[in-house]
């Protein structure tokens, strides 16, 4: 028998809305599922199981009042850390926060509550959502559910070690420079960055505000579209958020991609991928030219200053964002004298090595006599980069590479390493820089296990192709998830 | 540009931030390998039409009308220290005659964290 929480979210939508089981029962199995994992994963930083039963049990009340409270009704969803929720901590994995409790909403935790979901708890993450592999958390790491020695990826490595584990079966994370795929791709799941604009940001905690998209993690295309769709639409609390309508992400049934072109970016392809990957993604190619797509070769040389835009362009950005860390508003105070001194004090407690040394690195490269040189030349390539990749997908519908150019890493491997873990994120960044929509996907194992990510990216809101190749090559690979072994007692 | 602890110390006294020696030195050593890398976008030539980026497809307006805001207890609730009215920071203003007075009590107003004064 299937047990509730092996269920995705869709199905629980249906089973708790026909009564067959009640959200409060959803609920539980969930709660078990923490509490035999959480200590071994580290997946969530905080659960409160009274307010999750309250949750549920207001969830199906509504049901036998006759309401309809919504189509996530009782699903259980977990939140990232840096998503402010009102009434429950939003540390975003910083000492800086360690107390801190919002006073409101994210506009996705609204949308969350209005459609019905329960909400689970706050998941671990790399300090200010800064790292690639939920190292940087001022409370500790996430561990991988496939391989405890090894990292989930990040920043949102909370979120996708959870629905892995299946601690829950949606989560949100957020997306600044590949921090939902990369994990997704570690952790085996899907994890997609809407483009810019289609989600907002109000209530999301700002690292590079040019950059970061909220999105879903799942552990199926059909469960990432739906979580999409709740929380997808214009908010004019957000003045990046787009007045487009979400287009129907999903129309139904598997079909064939006959006359859907594909591009392989032979950039994506450098030598420094790991050969499992560069097979395990080659037959994912050849999958998707089964169902008929076109497969051509494409190019676009600026991706491969991507790293180097990123690193001025994500840092500038947060130095001026995490200004606002200065003891007097947000809990963490430094002692101090003056004002300076308390200023001073409060960020060096507050803040760790990695956000540090971004707020440096940005501030070096806004400082008088290098802005030009460092991020005035590299706003100029990023504005070429995203004209390059707008001109090549003209041509193709759809752009797919590997999401990681390895598979998850030991933990600890590069933390005395800064450039390598950046050089990590090679693959993902394009899609932030160009505002592009991207999604990564499970497409086989390494011979160790560990999962192997697909990328695919499609031009600004091109969610709907992008949704309808990634569910085809679902089904057409019948690559189902498969949860981690048990941990031993 | 190589990056040396005298120039991590410059940029963390414009960032507001505590670096011990022992950090400088070792943020010196990352930093330099970073920018060593980053220099190499400095290579790259553009058209000279290349453009700037924009960021946005929508003009975005709204009619200036005071919408929905924080009650004071709730803009208050997460700070280190306040009197119930007010953010409280180390004192910023001199006293008539030069002296500062060694007390804690200049009141901060809202965003304008830095220009307390005494009331």
């Amino acid at each position: 028998m299937t047990e509730l929480w092996q269920r995705d979210a869709r199905s629980l939508a249906e089973l708790i809305r026909t009564r067959e089981v009640t959200a409060l029962d959803v609920a539980e199995a969930h709660l078990e599922r923490v509490l035999s994992w959480n200590d071994h994963i580290e997946a969530f930083l905080h659960v409160e199981p009274a307010q999750v039963r309250r949750e549920a049990r207001e969830i199906d009340r509504l049901f036998e009042a006759g309401a309809d409270p919504g189509p996530l009704a009782g699903v259980p969803v977990a939140l990232k850390d840096n998503l402010s929720t009102r009434g429950a901590p939003t540390t975003c994995g910083s000492r800086m926060l360690e107390t801190y409790n919002a006073s409101w909403d994210a506009h996705v935790v609204s949308r969350l509550r209005e459609a019905g979901a329960v909400l689970m708890g706050k998941t671990n993450m790399d300090e200010f959502a800064m790292g690639s592999s939920t190292e940087n958390s001022a409370f500790g790491p996430t561990c991988n559910p496939f391989d405890r020695e090894r990292t989930t990826g990040g920043s949102s490595g909370g979120s996708a070690a959870a629905v892995a584990a299946g601690l829950v079966p949606l989560a949100l994370g957020s997306d600044t420079g590949g921090s939902i795929r990369q994990p997704a791709a570690f952790c085996g799941i899907v994890g997609m960055k809407p483009t810019y604009g289609l989600v907002s940001r109000y209530g999301l905690v700002a690292f590079a505000s040019s950059l970061d998209q909220i999105g879903p993690l799942a552990r199926n295309v059909a469960d990432a579209a739906l979580l999409l769709t709740v929380i997808a639409g214009h908010d004019p609390r957000d003045a990046t958020s787009s007045v487009r309508s979400v287009p129907e992400l999903l129309k139904g049934g598997t079909e064939s991609l006959r006359g859907v072109r594909i591009g392989i970016p032979t950039e994506f392809f450098d030598e420094g991928l790991a050969p499992e990957v560069r097979a395990t993604v080659g037959a994912a190619q050849a999958a998707l030219a089964r169902l008929g797509a076109e497969i051509e070769e494409v190019s676009l040389p600026l991706t491969r200053h991507g790293i180097a835009v990123y690193y001025i362009v994500a840092p500038s950005e947060a130095s001026s964002n995490l200004a606002r860390y200065d003891g007097v508003r947000y809990t963490l105070r430094g002692e101090g004298r003056s004002v300076l001194d308390m200023y001073v004090s409060s960020r060096g407690e507050g803040f760790g090595p990695e956000v540090k040394r971004r707020i440096l690195l940005g501030t070096f490269a806004l400082s008088s006599g290098y802005y030009d040189a460092y991020y005035g030349h590299a706003q100029k390539v990023r504005a070429a980069m995203r004209a390059e990749f707008e001109r090549v997908t003209e041509k193709v519908d759809v752009l797919l590479a590997p999401t990681t150019p390895t598979v998850a890493f030991r933990l600890g491997e590069k933390m005395q390493d800064p450039l390598a873990m950046y050089l990590n994120d090679a693959l993902t960044v394009t899609a932030n820089l160009c505002g592009a929509p991207a999604i990564s996907l499970p497409c086989g194992r390494s011979s160790d296990g560990l999962p192997i990510g697909l990328q695919l990216m499609a031009p600004r809101f091109g969610e709907e192709i992008l949704f309808r190749v990634a569910a085809a090559y679902e089904a057409e690979a019948a690559r189902k998830f498969a949860f981690p072994p048990e941990p031993s007692k | 540009m190589p990056i040396d602890r005298d120039e991590v110390l410059r940029i963390a006294a414009l960032a507001r931030l505590r670096v011990s020696p022992e950090e400088a030195e070792a943020l010196a050593g990352d930093l330099d390998r970073i920018v060593a890398h980053i220099d190499s976008l400095r290579e790259v030539e553009l058209p000279d039409d290349s453009g700037s980026l924009t960021y946005f497809d929508q003009d975005v307006h709204r009619e200036d009308r005071a919408g929905e805001s924080l009650s004071r207890d709730d803009a208050l609730k997460n700070a280190a220290e306040t009197d119930g009215e007010f953010f409280l920071v180390p004192q910023v203003v001199d006293k008539p005659g030069g002296k500062t007075r060694d007390d804690r009590a200049t009141r901060s107003g809202g965003d304008d964290a830095g220009r307390g004064g005494d009331r």
